[in-house]
């Protein structure tokens, strides 16, 4: 209260009525909800309604069209059997626009044939691509002289050559022909599908348990002499002088007993109260007999033995015996397999188009001989079927399309193999990114002294939060795949001599010693500053030359040196691996910021309440932050997870395919297959839209793979909102 | 309160102007301007067997120093209490007794305390074991988001204790020392956040003893209550009290006279005055302690 008494102030005027409530600002906050609102509804009913309308049967329709003013007119017939899918406008030519003008003016064609000079046309899926070239057609809706659903059209849907609109005429049994034109076809028709695949089941059982493993272990068999053929160059190449046996046992026996004593030592002192004084160099000595036990393993005078050129000669003998007789197994097996494909080449049906004689053949190139009924997947009555019926068809297509292998070139059937891909890669990017994520977390924010340092690399990890996906697979490609990869594969491209790389094994052996030690010293030093950075300094080098240790190292060539030199380099290419790595380097930003605000929430009062009860920072972080923040880690967790599900550019480049052969989890040992390359739905989407060789045809199935991938990360976002909930009501601790 | 309406206060206690008034204002004045006076400790303290000896204990943050050359002992098996107003420090000397301060960044101590004639401050202390002998229990109730069972078994817990039978009964003396044994018996299984206030903070208690500390430090634990709670608490601590050796920093003088064995007077960082609480309230040396708890200022 220091104002001046006597000095009387004049009252401040308030404006009244100003714009005060702030009107238009609302309406512009508002209005800029509302676009985002619309835009993310659209997205999702747009994407639900093409993805989920698919799999619904639609009618095939019999178009005549006038004779003429077919467009283009080379395709064939004037009628014929088609699914429209959808209208369009369109501007004619000028000549044609005037011709048309024309009738309309005579009054031969309706008004609004053209509206505004634009004409309307449809498309129509009219299958049968083996029989005309293409499986689509558009058609002007003024040419269509009549329209009519015939109750006989069936729809086809085959294992290749995409569907074959067209009506059942006869089965063929061992050339006896029987005559499918009754009321009862499509019943029968189903009847002999389902023998058919039977048959084809038989056929892959007989290929995938018995074929299958015989060609394996054939492909092992070539592996091995490959390696043997390696071994014998390096054998007369390198030199293999290696320890003297004598010198290698001691140097085990010494590095074992000194680990010995370090534990035991350790142990005693943990049981004796007060500590002996004074302790022993205890991890001085744990540091020099580790450098011992190395050389006693790299050293090994057995690992170098030479191999004995007889029992080589010998072994390659068998080897050349067992491929012998794997291949007559191999044999056998085939001819029983070509046995069954002829028996299933006997069954076979004739599908004709509505009006010709011309029929579904076997193949393109043998247009005489009519399709094997194994050929078919599914037969539609679409014109005939009840609404019970078309909601079984439906179902029955989704069923197909969840849990059956791709057909066709990829462009039809089922995603199963590409699910599992999408699933494996993101449970792997889970357990590399999460665990990695927290324990950085932790340390930003628990341990490390909050300073410069730990600001700048704060600052770099929300800066690769920006970084552009490819960018990480061009990383992962060249740094994973091209440098990692290719050292687990075939070793060092270029191995020191062993005179130096033992010179810098002692330079990182004394630097880590006195690393050691001086950390000890700094206890008690009153430079201990100097000393601690003396220590860092140390650590840093010792680390860098061990890494060039690893690097260069002489003594690895390779767990996979005889597939790298079969140019099937099986850690040196993309793989899934290396994918679900450089997905987890890409959202890693994510984990580390969301882990690190959960932990910065959790009360400063709850820390020192156990740092009061004499609990060490380890054990506040275990028992108080980490529980206390385990909600929020988990919404960054499944953030990072959501991003990484739907991340599609960097994986081009570390190992997803639009078809890769095998699986990278199976039921042969050892189960999960990292070295794999794998198919993605995000990639499935982008080959099915934009790569396909009938972009019209695989519409439909980029539509409701988008759904699919919606779908699952929604419920991932959904089952982790779950979790959280639960967690949250659990600890009854809102944080 | 800062400095300036202390300042306002004490300009405004319109006394009319006599010697000892002048030596009052100029001790506080010096105070001000930097001198560390010798501070007045009754006979009666030092003939006390002391579990804590202060020793001309300094501490600084970053740039400011909040306690100059604080000494004095603190009796065992006695309540001492620490008043005086906000910002004198108190708080900041009872952390520095279990090294709490060690947790915020730029810190620096000088001088040392030594609890059970051992330093605290040693370069070859294990701060860890330091904090295991001393139990704590802070301004406002700070229970673990867990059970009131696991609350209370914590230190035995984190010591590696895990027979069950042992951390029952454990638990069952503590919560029966804290008075809380018979509210809490049916639900020791649920959340701990489910308690009132009071129930929250005679938990922290409990937690606190439940290993048998050398040395309570109670730091306002009831500035946080209502006055019911306050007074299950302060029954509490003179109930624990014949057991445990309790230094509590609280800034109700009222508080202090009732619980309190001994109680040591803080301004601005150093130890004015320290003495058997009857004493202090009663008769005090100086006159500046007697303005304060007779609420004159500060």
């Amino acid at each position: 209260m220091t104002g001046t008494p006597g000095s009387v102030q004049a009252p401040i005027a308030r404006r009244a009525g100003a714009a005060h409530d702030g009107g238009a600002m609302v309406w512009l906050l508002a209005l800029a909800l509302i676009v985002a609102a619309t835009l993310i509804v659209s997205l999702i009913v747009i994407i639900t309604y093409h993805g989920s309308k698919t799999f619904w049967p639609s009618p095939i329709q019999h178009v005549s069209v006038a004779p003429g003013e077919f467009d283009p007119p080379l395709l064939g017939e004037a009628e014929f059997l088609g699914i429209p899918v959808r209208d369009e406008t369109y501007e004619p030519n000028f000549e044609r626009a005037e011709s048309l003008q024309s009738l309309i003016d005579a009054g031969a064609l309706p008004e609004d044939t053209l509206e505004d000079g634009r004409l309307t046309r449809r498309l129509y899926l009219i299958g049968n691509r083996e029989l005309d070239g293409v499986s689509f057609r558009w058609v002007d809706l003024h040419t269509i002289e009549d329209i009519y659903q015939p109750e006989n059209a069936l729809l086809v849907e085959r294992t290749d050559w995409g569907v074959f609109l067209g009506k059942p005429k006869a089965a063929i049994h061992d050339g006896e022909r029987i005559d499918l034109t009754g009321p009862d076809a499509v019943e029968r028709i189903e009847s002999l599908i389902r023998e058919a695949r039977e048959r084809t089941r038989e056929i892959q059982r007989l290929e995938h348990e018995k074929s299958a493993p015989i060609n394996r272990e054939i492909k092992e068999l070539a592996l091995e002499r490959t390696r043997i053929g390696l071994q014998r160059t390096d054998s007369a190449g390198s030199d293999t002088r290696s320890l003297p046996t004598w010198a290698w046992a001691v140097s085990l026996l010494a590095g074992l007993g000194a680990m010995g004593w370090v534990a035991l030592s350790t142990w005693r002192r943990r049981l004796s109260d007060p500590p002996p004084e004074p302790r022993p160099p205890a991890r001085l000595i744990a540091v020099a007999a580790l450098c011992l036990l190395v050389l006693a393993w790299l050293e090994n005078p057995w690992a170098n033995a030479k191999p004995d050129p007889a029992t080589i000669e010998q072994r390659l003998a068998e080897i050349d015996a067992r491929v012998q007789e794997l291949r007559e197994r191999g044999s056998a097996i085939e001819d029983e397999i070509a046995d069954l494909r002829q028996a299933d080449a006997d069954h076979r049906i004739v599908i004709t188009e509505l009006k010709t004689e011309r029929f579904a053949p076997e193949e393109q190139s043998i247009p005489d001989v009519p399709m094997r009924v194994s050929q078919i997947v599914r037969v539609v009555p679409a014109n005939t079927l009840s609404l019970a019926g078309k909601i079984g068809v439906y179902l029955d297509r989704w069923g197909e399309f969840l849990t059956a292998e791709p057909r066709n070139a990829n462009t039809e059937g089922g995603v199963l193999p590409i699910i599992i891909g999408t699933v494996t890669l993101t449970m792997l990017l889970t357990i590399f990114v999460v665990p990695l994520g927290v324990i950085a977390a932790i340390y930003l924010r628990e341990y490390a002294k909050q300073g410069l340092l730990v600001s700048f690399i704060r600052i770099a990890v929300n800066n690769l939060a920006g970084v552009p996906s490819i960018v990480y697979g061009v990383f992962g490609l060249g740094f994973f795949s091209y440098t990692i990869g290719k050292y687990i594969d075939a070793g060092p491209a270029e191995p020191a001599s062993r005179p130096a790389w033992w010179v810098v094994f002692s330079a990182v052996a004394i630097s880590l010693a006195l690393a050691v030690t001086l950390a000890g010293a700094t206890r008690d030093a009153a430079r201990a500053s100097l000393a601690r950075r003396a220590v860092a300094v140390l650590w840093l080098a010792a680390g860098a030359l061990a890494l060039w240790l690893i690097a260069t190292t002489p003594y690895f060539s390779g767990f996979f040196r005889a597939q790298a030199e079969l140019n099937s380099p099986t850690f040196g290419t993309g793989g899934i691996l290396w994918a679900s790595i450089t997905l987890a380097l890409l959202t890693l930003p994510v984990v580390i910021v969301a882990t690190e605000e959960a932990i910065a929430a959790v009360p400063r009062s709850m820390r020192e309440g156990s740092f009061g009860t004499g609990a060490s920072r380890w054990q506040t972080v275990r028992r108080i932050v980490l529980p206390g923040a385990l909600p929020g880690i988990m919404t960054g967790a499944v953030l990072a997870i959501a991003r990484g599900a739907g991340e599609v550019a960097p994986l081009m480049l570390v190992g997803v395919l639009f078809f890769a052969p095998e699986l990278p989890v199976d039921g042969e040992f050892p189960y999960l297959h990292a070295e794999r390359s794998f198919m993605h739905l995000g990639y499935h989407i982008y080959e099915l839209g934009f790569k396909s060789a009938d972009a019209e045809a695989s519409r439909p199935l980029v539509w409701t793979t988008t759904l699919l991938l919606l779908a699952i990360v929604m419920v991932l976002n959904l089952a982790a909102f779950v979790l959280r909930a639960r967690i949250r009501a659990r600890k009854s601790i809102a944080i | 309160m800062d400095q300036t309406t202390i300042q306002a206060e004490l300009e405004q206690t319109t006394l009319p102007h006599t010697r000892a008034q002048d030596a009052q204002a100029s001790l506080l004045d010096r105070i001000r301007a930097g001198e560390i006076p010798k501070p007045a400790i009754h006979p009666d303290v030092l003939e006390e067997d002391p579990v804590v000896q202060i020793k001309k204990f300094n501490l600084f943050y970053t740039k400011a120093r909040a306690l100059f050359d604080v000494s004095m002992p603190v009796p065992a098996g006695k309540v001492t209490a620490i008043i005086g107003p906000s910002g004198c420090g108190k708080s900041t000397l009872l952390r520095s007794v279990n090294r709490l301060n060690d947790l915020i960044d730029g810190v620096r101590i000088e001088g040392d305390i030594f609890l059970a004639n051992r330093s605290v401050y040693e370069k070859r202390v294990d701060v860890i074991d330091l904090r295991k002998r001393i139990g704590m229990v802070f301004q406002k109730p700070n229970p673990f988001p867990m059970s009131i069972f696991e609350n209370v078994v914590y230190s035995l817990r984190i010591d590696g204790e895990r027979r069950k039978g042992v951390l029952k009964d454990a638990c069952e003396r503590a919560l029966r020392s804290a008075a809380l044994f018979d509210e809490v018996k049916d639900r020791l299984k649920d959340s701990a956040l489910g308690l009132s206030g009071g129930q929250q903070q005679r938990l922290c208690i409990a937690r606190a003893i439940v290993a048998d500390p050398e040395l309570l430090l109670l730091d306002e634990p009831c500035s946080a209550l209502d006055p019911i709670a306050t007074i299950a608490v302060e029954e509490l601590i003179r109930d624990i009290a014949e057991r445990y050796s309790v230094m509590i920093v609280t800034h109700n003088m009222q508080q202090a006279s009732r619980v309190s064995d001994y109680t040591a007077f803080m301004y601005l960082g150093r130890l004015l005055e320290m003495g058997p609480t009857e004493h202090l309230f009663g008769n005090p040396t100086l006159r500046e302690t007697e303005q304060y708890v007779t609420g004159r200022f500060g």
